[in-house]
């Protein structure tokens, strides 16, 4: 893997038009914005795209159709909301063989008003042995992995909240997050229980959002629009889809797997970043990927938010954008925090600038940690 | 979620317990009660170890 390390620059990075509540749009019309905002970002046309990297309802073969180009690359690995951190990786090892110049990984989800959306009829070994049970929603099942760092570890509701009102003030500073105003501890530990031990404020929004990054090799991102973004390492893994196929509840061996290829891909390790994404479904997710990554000891990465060195001005800035939790979840965030890091490590944060970014990591989980994708990305070779 | 004594995990509900945190607790003994949900479908369900 090491020789993929800065073959390919992340070279675009939008959102659709509007993202929030969007009734009036459908799935495909966010992928098709996106992918027009991040290509005319990245001092390209839609004409150029010969690599289409998309997950979750509609096909990279529809999403070709309707840009009205014949793609020379099609991906749809659907694993979760991580798929998109994930194909970015796959774009990197595409582009270095040459099999296209310019891809896109592309993300449009009606989550909220769900237009455009096909019903789905749950066929699947969760539908058949867990849902009957009263499972379905993924807080019933990410619960239970919280409710096991609890007891294995005693964490406390305390520290999940921390998380919370950290993502919130640096969803203050970004004009696109839909949550902006205040947050304390006690509104979270006040706010309406949904399922042990979350209350509503423990888990991300639900909105419509669409949002693309485009990528080339790096000897041609020297003559597209703004400052290149590297990618120094990728990495995925896959470890269960059924929650009691999970080996430890409190660790994921799948978000492991991919930080351990990333990191080695680029060279480096877990404290050398000064910039971080983590997938927010849940407000225990940042801390048990931070553990699971390595970064933090096992039981210890709320520590990260309750000392305040996430938050704006902290030492270690995490999940800059205001996060699924507050700035917006279409349903599979993944590209967000991409757009995000993309957005920090070319300057572009305005407000909520990490002075100094130069190394990001983003890292995200598909399911309940079932599967994961982490990159290393950096504004110098 | 119940872990068996033979090993395997698997999805189910707690039955004859109130629905309290402070009650249900993790690794806490539980033993199987099969529940006829109607003439086709019988559930194993699970209570606290020697309820009722």
């Amino acid at each position: 893997m090491k020789e993929l390390r800065n073959v390919a620059c992340i070279v675009g990075a939008d959102e659709s038009d509007e993202i929030g509540i969007l009734p009036g749009k459908s799935q495909l019309s966010l992928h098709l914005e996106a992918i027009t905002n991040a290509v005319r970002d990245a001092g390209l046309k839609v004409k150029d795209v010969d690599g289409i990297f998309t997950a979750g309802q509609h096909s990279p073969a529809l999403i070709g159709e309707a840009l009205g180009i014949r793609p020379r690359v099609v991906d749809g690995t659907t694993v979760g909301g991580c798929s998109f951190i994930i194909m970015v990786g796959h774009a990197v090892a595409a582009l270095h063989h040459g099999m296209c110049d310019v891809a896109v990984v592309t993300h449009g989800e009606s989550g909220k008003s769900q237009v455009g959306v096909s019903p789905r009829r749950d066929t699947s070994l969760v539908g058949q042995y867990e849902t009957p049970y009263g499972f379905g929603g993924a807080p019933t099942f990410f619960g239970m992995i919280t409710t096991r760092h609890m007891h294995v570890y005693g964490t406390t509701l305390e520290q999940w909240a921390q998380v919370a009102v950290s993502t919130r003030k640096w969803a203050a500073l970004n004009p696109k997050a839909r949550n902006r105003e205040p947050l304390t501890v006690k509104d979270v530990l006040d706010s309406r229980p949904v399922v042990w031990p979350f209350n509503i404020l423990n888990i991300c929004l639900v909105t419509d959002a669409g949002g693309a990054v485009v990528l080339t090799r790096a000897d041609r991102a020297k003559d597209c629009a703004k400052k290149a973004v590297f990618v120094r390492g990728a990495g995925e893994g896959s470890e269960h889809v059924m929650l009691t196929q999970m080996r430890n509840l409190t660790f994921s061996e799948a978000t492991r797997l991919s930080g351990e290829k990333a990191f080695a891909m680029a060279g480096v390790k877990g404290s050398d970043f000064n910039h971080i994404m983590l997938y927010d479904a849940f407000t225990s997710g940042p801390p048990l990927m931070l553990e699971s990554l390595g970064l933090a000891k096992r039981g210890e990465g709320a520590h990260f938010f309750a000392e305040g060195r996430s938050t704006p001005g902290g030492k270690l800035p995490i999940n800059t954008n205001g996060g699924g939790l507050s700035y917006t979840h279409s349903g599979m965030y993944g590209i967000f925090p991409i757009i995000e890091a993309a957005r920090q490590l070319r300057g572009e944060g305005g407000a909520r600038q990490v002075p100094n970014a130069t190394l990001s990591l983003v890292n995200g989980m598909g399911g309940m940690l079932s599967a994961a994708g982490t990159l290393v990305l950096s504004n110098e070779r | 979620m119940i872990e068996l004594a033979e090993g395997p995990r698997m999805m189910s509900n707690l039955i004859n317990v109130a629905p309290d945190p402070k009650v249900i607790r993790c690794d806490m003994p539980v033993e199987v009660v099969f529940t006829k949900i109607n003439d086709d479908i019988t559930l194993p369900l699970f209570q606290p170890e020697g309820a009722r």
